[in-house]
């Protein structure tokens, strides 16, 4: 209601011709492509059913931080899930990697791990994360997880 | 698309079987052969760590948590032989029977995504 007033204002002040009430969560961006990345295949391939069958995500699989590094610039997601034990580049050194190219540094991170004490996930999230989802992962509510946290970041903005 | 989640748990089942036979062949390396235990416990703890995520993942929950039993006993003697090393190997070679005890019941419809409807 709130935004609906403020926008009726608006409209008549800068002479524009649409008026009415907009819902606040419309104007929010929505959640659609998500870039995964995992060395396990098949935490790959559950992860892609939970999220592209269930989800109904534009997914991008990625099998490390080097693959990842190449191919998020390209696909532009809305958001990036990274295992944290990986080989080669691990997930800390990826999340790094990605934060440092401007084209794609504001894309939220969350980290898929099992290390999630209390001081580990505050680390995790000291770096920058926007969230952390422990593993083993629930394949049936991993999508409304990334929502919930997705629903929460600063990064979804207003289109 | 439920017949996507079936295909991967009968792959899951074998993949099991054959990595829980890998790590008691590491952990009877590391026995038999003083001058291998430091990478074959690595190589039982990273084949653990495996079963944890992906059992764990796939809807064998009872698989994933012995797994990280095992996990968390073999941590310590990837790198160090303290005094109780002997006595920690015979405690994880234990956790390792109980684990092999739950993959040995695993099947398919064992898993709580066997029944998941995605259609």
């Amino acid at each position: 209601m709130r935004s609906g007033i403020l926008l009726f204002w608006l409209a008549e002040v800068g002479k524009e011709t649409k008026v009415g009430l907009v819902n606040e969560d419309s104007i929010m961006s929505e959640l659609k492509r998500i870039s995964y990345t995992d060395d396990e295949p098949d935490i790959r391939a559950i992860a892609q059913i939970a999220l592209e069958d269930i989800g109904g995500f534009e997914m991008q699989m990625c099998s490390g931080g080097r693959e990842t590094v190449e191919r998020v610039p390209v696909f532009q997601p809305d958001l990036i899930l990274l295992d944290m034990m990986m080989p080669g580049m691990d997930g800390v050194q990826t999340f790094k990697a990605l934060k440092a190219m401007p084209e794609i540094a504001e894309i939220p991170i969350i980290f898929m791990t099992a290390k999630v004490q209390s001081h580990e996930v505050a680390s995790y999230m000291e770096l920058g994360a926007a969230g952390v989802i422990p593993k083993p992962f629930d394949a049936i509510t991993l999508a409304q997880d990334l929502q919930e946290i997705w629903q929460r970041h600063p990064a979804r903005g207003a289109v | 698309m439920g017949e996507k989640f079936k295909a991967l748990l009968d792959k899951h089942c074998v993949w099991l079987e054959d990595t829980v036979k890998r790590i008691d062949d590491n952990l009877i390396l590391t026995k038999r052969d003083k001058a291998s235990r430091s990478w074959a416990v690595g190589e039982a703890l990273m084949l653990t760590h495996q079963i944890t995520g992906t059992s764990g993942s796939m809807g064998f929950k009872e698989v994933s948590e012995r797994a990280a039993l095992l996990e968390k006993k073999l941590k310590p003697l990837e790198f160090s032989e303290g005094d109780d090393y002997s006595q920690d190997l015979e405690q994880s070679i234990e956790l390792l029977r109980s684990l092999k005890t739950e993959a040995d019941k695993v099947s398919p419809e064992g898993s709580s995504l066997y029944y998941v409807n995605l259609g």
